[in-house]
């Protein structure tokens, strides 16, 4: 009860999201209108994405100190996740992309940039099947981490920026800070935020304990 | 007679909270329940894998 109190936090607040994310007073914009609430639910993605793949990078760097198996596979199902956010933060984003940019995968370097990255990680994980023995795939495994990490993050966060952009915040676009988020919509998004995060990061932990039980029985036979 | 009709089912109190504003609310009601279910999934999860871990400890 007394570790868990973090789980009963990312429910309320994941609950108060979905309430007050449509209750909630929202600035009225053209084009946008209420899809203005999408920040909400698509833009946590991207955060979890990002903070998932620093766990798992943290933990990446923390199997090659040490060479415990126990770190490779807090990276592995970390990264897990975080893929699994990107592609919902990709799906939502082109749904949201259809109604308001009027193509649902514009040629947007934003979104050229994600896509690559994601590649690079999906070869993360089959850099990891094509290994027998798991000492040798998880450090592999854990170099190739870093190094994706290192080339998605710039991909990301840096190269749009330097062109043109739909998105906000890039290529001379506001950031949603600027103009578009009122106080109204930051006491929804901030909450809006950790709550989605912090639920990546409890159905990380769930897959992780699985596999540290998986592991301790194969060890036992 | 029409009119009187039409004020008169106006000014008549009915629960109309969830029929309010295109009807948002029943939206809020249906992603409340999944949300809801959902987080309790996981819980229900996170007991389970309690107990294996517990298990394997003994």
């Amino acid at each position: 009860m007394r570790k868990n109190w973090w789980k009963y936090l990312t429910s309320l607040l994941v609950v108060y999201v979905v309430i007050y994310g449509f209750l909630g007073i929202v600035p009225r914009q053209p084009i946008l209108n209420e899809t203005i609430r999408n920040v909400y639910f698509h833009v946590p993605m991207w955060f979890g994405m990002m903070t998932l793949m620093i766990a798992s990078l943290i933990y990446s760097i923390k199997y090659l100190r040490n060479g415990k198996i126990s770190d490779d596979i807090y990276a592995v199902e970390f990264a897990n996740v975080a893929i699994l956010f990107g592609i919902l933060g990709f799906i939502t984003g082109s749904i949201w992309g259809n109604y308001t940019w009027g193509d649902p995968l514009p040629k947007d370097p934003k979104l050229i940039a994600v896509e690559v990255g994601m590649l690079i990680y999906s070869a993360y994980f089959v850099l990891r099947g094509s290994f027998e023995d798991e000492q040798k795939k998880a450090r592999l495994s854990a170099v190739y981490n870093i190094f994706a990490f290192a080339a998605f993050m710039p991909l990301v966060w840096i190269l749009p920026r330097l062109t043109d952009s739909l998105h906000p915040g890039n290529g001379g676009n506001p950031a949603f800070g600027k103009y578009d988020m009122d106080s109204a919509m930051r006491i929804v998004f901030y909450p809006a935020v950790i709550a989605w995060t912090l639920l990546g990061l409890w159905i990380g932990t769930l897959r992780i304990r699985v596999n540290l039980v998986k592991n301790s029985i194969l060890d036992r036979k | 007679m029409k009119i009187a009709n039409i004020l008169l089912q106006q000014t008549v109190e009915m629960a109309d909270t969830f029929r309010a504003d295109g009807k948002i609310y029943v939206v809020v009601a249906v992603l409340s329940v999944i949300t809801i279910s959902l987080l309790a999934y996981l819980f229900v999860l996170d007991k389970k894998i309690s107990k294996l871990e517990k298990e394997i400890k003994k």
